[in-house]
């Protein structure tokens, strides 16, 4: 089958209104949020229906045509980067709410519902949707349920996984089923968990039962300012071990204040070194004694000052200057290239140090803006993306930085994915036995490997266990360039 | 190869190995299928060699924590080797600033909680056999209680495994960290596939700090609907328990004597007084746990919602009774809130939502009353998960299993309208006639994909999973 005939099957299916194939109108899907990698795909298709989305994969199945299913695209690992001469399969069009059951508390929606949607659509009764990724006025469900997506206050409550009973799914030969659904549980091996952060690659997700979960009674937010980031990390590793457990637990450094201050003007302190976002959150009883344990904790750990917000409005316009820190990031510099190692908590001082180091040996601007309160960190590295001696620097030095998480008994990725963008650094958390064990898997969804291909798995396999994994800049730099 | 040649091979692979006794092999038997072997590998490189070794002569594992458990599922197709996991029982490494830990899968429950709680914190996981169960089979069967509530089921909990694979190869899932995306979660198959897709031999734990109090409110309501609806309350309110159970009359029954304690309300060895419900009352029981401010918040908060819905006794346990109840109710129905000098018991589990549990309180009500037989029934509601026993003086009986069996129909028929109902403990000529796992709704043909790639020779508890897997 042709370009043009496959084009006229899809359109025969879904109309030819919801099938785009203009070299033009595909520019906009050659990546995601990654944008460092790119590719544009042979289609895009926009089914509105599950029956929709089984129709396109049995065509692209019957013709072993790759494919790759899209969110809103804001993916920061290239999770959704087309693969050479495939079909995006767009769900962003199946965007309904089909029910919410407060009485149960849960809610069926499609894949493509925005994730804050469906919290605004509930909040009137008290319920939210509780993985909060920062992109979260933009990112769909579908997306969260293939990255097992995170957020700030996933610290208390979990991520994705977490709150996902059921996924409908397309597998890659067409066939439709239920991984779990509305009632937990389910007989057997667990498909649901499996398929939750398998990055599209072992079928698509069409709709889900997730968990409603209620809104707390009262919240304490606090901005914990510092005049030395060890001081700040310190802090973080003491709150948590003084056994509170806050819901969300953030760092903010001197460079992405700079940055966002300039940006949203909220009024973050620009000669403080580090501030820490933390919010209490339980119920109006008891909740200030806490508040006061970790103010001590703060103080303790050399804190210069420490601000409460004042009421919902001022809370809502720090979350909202920390959600979109990396939007503000990109006024310092033409790009930025955001990382996502996480470390044991404890050893945020130690990363902290090496990053601080890795900018100088590389004399690049990183700014953090990050999930301390679980060791999730976010480097946002400021470079110039037509100066190609400054990109290969900051490929380099982002590879610096995972290697030392994983020294400190850490991973690569937290919430963002290994996507196209960490392939070949799979190696140094897995050895070649345990990528296998992922391989089997896949092979039995997909057998035929067209569900998202070319992600997740090293490309070098002569490279597992020699230690010199990378991410890959060679490759990268037409796109750079 | 000869059984003397099959001692001499695990004698090279396990230090310490005798072979053991044909009593004790008999008593190993797993739902009558007696092994030729028992061995207790003492690292987890040496369980590695032996399931190797198992797999390459064709021999089928039987893994074995506790012993709590071994009558779930199906008989095995064949049972040669059970590896028991008793030796690999060490707290490995704990980081309590961290809240993670990580541990081998024999430890006893029991074990790893005091280990724990000695740096003030727990694995907020309290399933049955709490005492004498091992991590590993509490893993193996995805066995959850009331805490499922507000932290989850295991699922939730395992951050990272090395799991033993049916040739052998140790394989990594997962990391240290609480948060990590890398790769599939492999974790999540493994929990629940009761041994049969590889043996978690360490995992490592998201672990929560221990509260600084902990307190029960029971309220008793005369019906079955109200107290559902007085639940449905608790859920939609502020307060947030860390724990929501509605009990049926018989097990209200035997929570109001634990209430009051062996010295019958007497405040010395934590008993507590007050009447708790009469012959035909559901009990509600809602667990609070936290500072001593907000547990006494919603304390006041929840006693005033049992009193709106209906409730005729509500009374509050804390200090000593909350440790020594909460321990009973744990128990359920693995022996806690059982009546004496019972026979074996049958106990059965289902998921569903939490508006379909008040169906099956009904069915099984009705039921057992008609076979006279007696019930008990223990709900965590707000995850639609109740727990069932059956029991009567002495042995059941061949018209017993029978009425049974009918009566499990019809809760399958009830429970599988949205979820799941499954047959845990019960003879093995009433799991032959309602099957033990009910269905894998459409998905049998990808379990059966992953078992035969996982394992192609059928080494690992063979038979017993789903759908004879």
């Amino acid at each position: 089958m042709n370009k043009d005939q496959l084009v006229e099957r899809l359109a025969d299916v879904l109309g030819r209104e919801n099938v785009i194939d203009a070299p033009d109108q595909l520019i906009v899907y050659e990546c995601d949020g990654l944008t460092i990698d790119r590719n544009a795909p042979h289609a895009v298709v926009y089914p509105t229906t599950t029956e929709d989305v089984a129709a396109v994969v049995r065509i692209l199945h019957e013709a072993r045509i790759p494919f790759v299913a899209r969110g809103a695209g804001t993916g920061l690992s290239g999770g959704s980067l087309p693969p050479d001469g495939g079909v995006m399969i767009a769900l962003t069009k199946m965007n309904r709410i089909v029910e919410v059951d407060f009485r149960n508390q849960r809610a069926l929606v499609e894949a493509g519902v925005v994730n804050l949607h469906l919290s605004k659509e509930t909040g009137k009764q008290g319920y939210h949707f509780v993985p909060d990724p920062s992109s979260q006025y933009a990112c769909t469900i579908g997306g969260n349920i293939a990255e097992n997506s995170g957020g700030p206050h996933t610290l208390k409550y979990g991520v994705t996984t977490n709150h996902t009973l059921g996924v409908e799914v397309v597998l890659p030969d067409g066939q439709v089923t239920w991984f779990g659904g509305k009632a937990e549980d389910a007989v057997g091996y667990d498909l649901r968990g499996l398929m939750i952060g398998s990055e599209g690659m072992l079928g698509i997700v069409t709709r889900a039962w997730v968990k409603l979960t209620r809104l707390p009674q009262a919240w304490r937010t606090f901005l914990v300012v510092f005049d030395q980031v060890e001081d700040a990390s310190r802090a973080v590793a003491s709150v948590v071990g003084r056994g509170i457990v806050p819901s969300a637990l953030e760092m903010i450094d001197k460079v992405a204040i700079g940055a966002i201050e300039a940006a949203y003007h909220f009024g973050f302190p620009l000669d403080a070194e580090a501030v820490l976002i933390i919010e209490l959150e339980g119920h109006e009883a008891g909740l200030d004694t806490q508040a006061e344990a970790v103010a001590e904790v703060c103080r303790e750990n050399r804190a210069s000052d420490i601000r409460t917000a004042e009421d919902e409005k001022e809370r809502a316009l720090l979350w909202m200057s920390r959600k979109r820190a990396f939007g503000a990031m990109g006024r310092l510099s033409p790009s930025y290239y955001v990382q996502d190692g996480v470390v044991p908590r404890t050893k945020i001082p130690d990363i902290m140090r090496v990053i601080q180091e890795t900018a100088g040996k590389y004399d690049l601007l990183i700014g953090n803006v990050f999930h301390a309160g679980d060791g999730n960190i976010h480097p946002c590295i400021a470079y110039d993306d037509r100066d190609e001696e400054q990109a290969r620097k900051t490929v380099e030095a982002s590879n610096e930085i995972l290697r030392a998480c994983v020294d400190l008994g850490g991973s690569i990725t937290g919430e963002h994915g290994i996507g196209y963008e960490k392939v070949d650094l799979m190696p140094l958390i897995f050895n070649e036995a345990d990528i296998e064990a992922m391989e089997t898997v896949k092979a039995v969804f997909d057998e035929e490997n067209l569900s998202n291909p070319g992600k997740m798995f090293p490309t070098n396999r002569t490279c597992i266990g020699c230690g010199t994994a990378e991410l890959k800049y060679t490759n990268r730099q037409a796109a750079l360039l | 190869m000869s059984d003397e040649a099959l001692h001499s091979r695990l004698g090279s692979l396990v230090e310490g190995y005798v072979p053991a006794s044909r009593e004790a092999l008999a008593s190993l038997a797993v739902e009558g299928v007696v092994p030729s072997a028992v061995v207790a590998p003492g690292s987890v490189e040496s369980l590695a060699a032996t399931v190797q070794m198992a797999s390459e002569l064709g021999y089928a594992v039987i893994p074995r924590g506790g012993g709590t458990k071994m009558d779930f599922g199906h008989p095995p197709s064949h049972a040669d080797i059970v590896v028991s996991l008793e030796r690999l029982n060490r707290i490995v490494a704990h980081e309590p600033a961290d809240q993670t830990a990580t541990v081998e899968a024999g430890i006893t429950m029991a074990r790893l909680q005091a280990g724990l709680g000695k740096r003030g914190q727990f694995l907020p996981l309290d399933p049955p056999h709490g005492d004498a169960g091992t991590l590993g089979g509490v893993l193996a069967t995805n066995a959850s209680g009331m805490l499922r509530t507000s932290f989850g089921t295991a699922r939730d909990l395992v951050i990272g495994a090395r799991v033993v694979q049916a040739d052998g190869t140790v394989v990594r899932s997962g990391g240290q960290v609480v948060k990590n995306v890398a790769g599939y979660d492999l974790n999540k198959m493994y929990i629940g596939s009761l041994g049969t897709l590889g043996i978690l031999a360490e995992v490592n734990l998201k672990l929560q700090p221990l509260p600084a109090a902990g307190r029960l409110l029971i309220g008793t309501i005369a019906e079955i609907g109200e107290a559902a609806e007085c639940a449905f309350r608790v859920m939609d309110s502020e307060v947030m328990p860390s724990f929501l159970e509605v009990a049926s009359p018989a097990t209200r029954s035997l929570l109001a004597g634990e209430v009051a304690g062996p010295g019958a309300g007497s405040r010395s060895d934590g008993g507590v007084e007050g009447h708790l419900g009469d012959d035909r009352d559901f009990a509600v029981v809602a667990g609070m746990i936290g500072t001593d401010e907000t547990v006494d918040w919603q304390a006041g908060e929840c006693e005033r919602i049992f009193r709106d819905s209906g409730a005729a006794d509500v009374i509050s346990v804390d200090g000593d009774g909350y440790r020594r109840v909460l321990d009973g109710m744990r128990a359920f129905p693995g022996g806690g809130l059982l009546p004496q000098d019972m026979g074996p018991a049958v106990t059965c589990r289902a998921g569903v939502t939490p508006d379909g549990v008040e169906a099956l309180f009904r069915l099984a009500d009705e039921g057992s009353r008609r076979l006279s037989i007696g019930c008990g029934l223990l709900s965590h509601f707000a995850s639609g998960h109740v727990a069932f026993v059956f029991y009567r003086d002495g042995t059941f009986r061949e018209s017993d299993l029978e009425g049974l069996a009918s009566l499990f129909e019809d809760l399958r028929n009830a429970s599988e309208e949205q979820g799941i109902f499954v047959v845990e403990h019960a003879p093995a000529a009433l799991k032959e006639r309602v099957g033990v796992w009910g269905s894998s709704r459409g998905n049998r043909h990808i379990m059966e994909m992953l078992k035969n790639r996982f394992d192609p020779k059928g080494t690992l508890n063979p038979g017993r999973f789903v759908d004879g897997i």
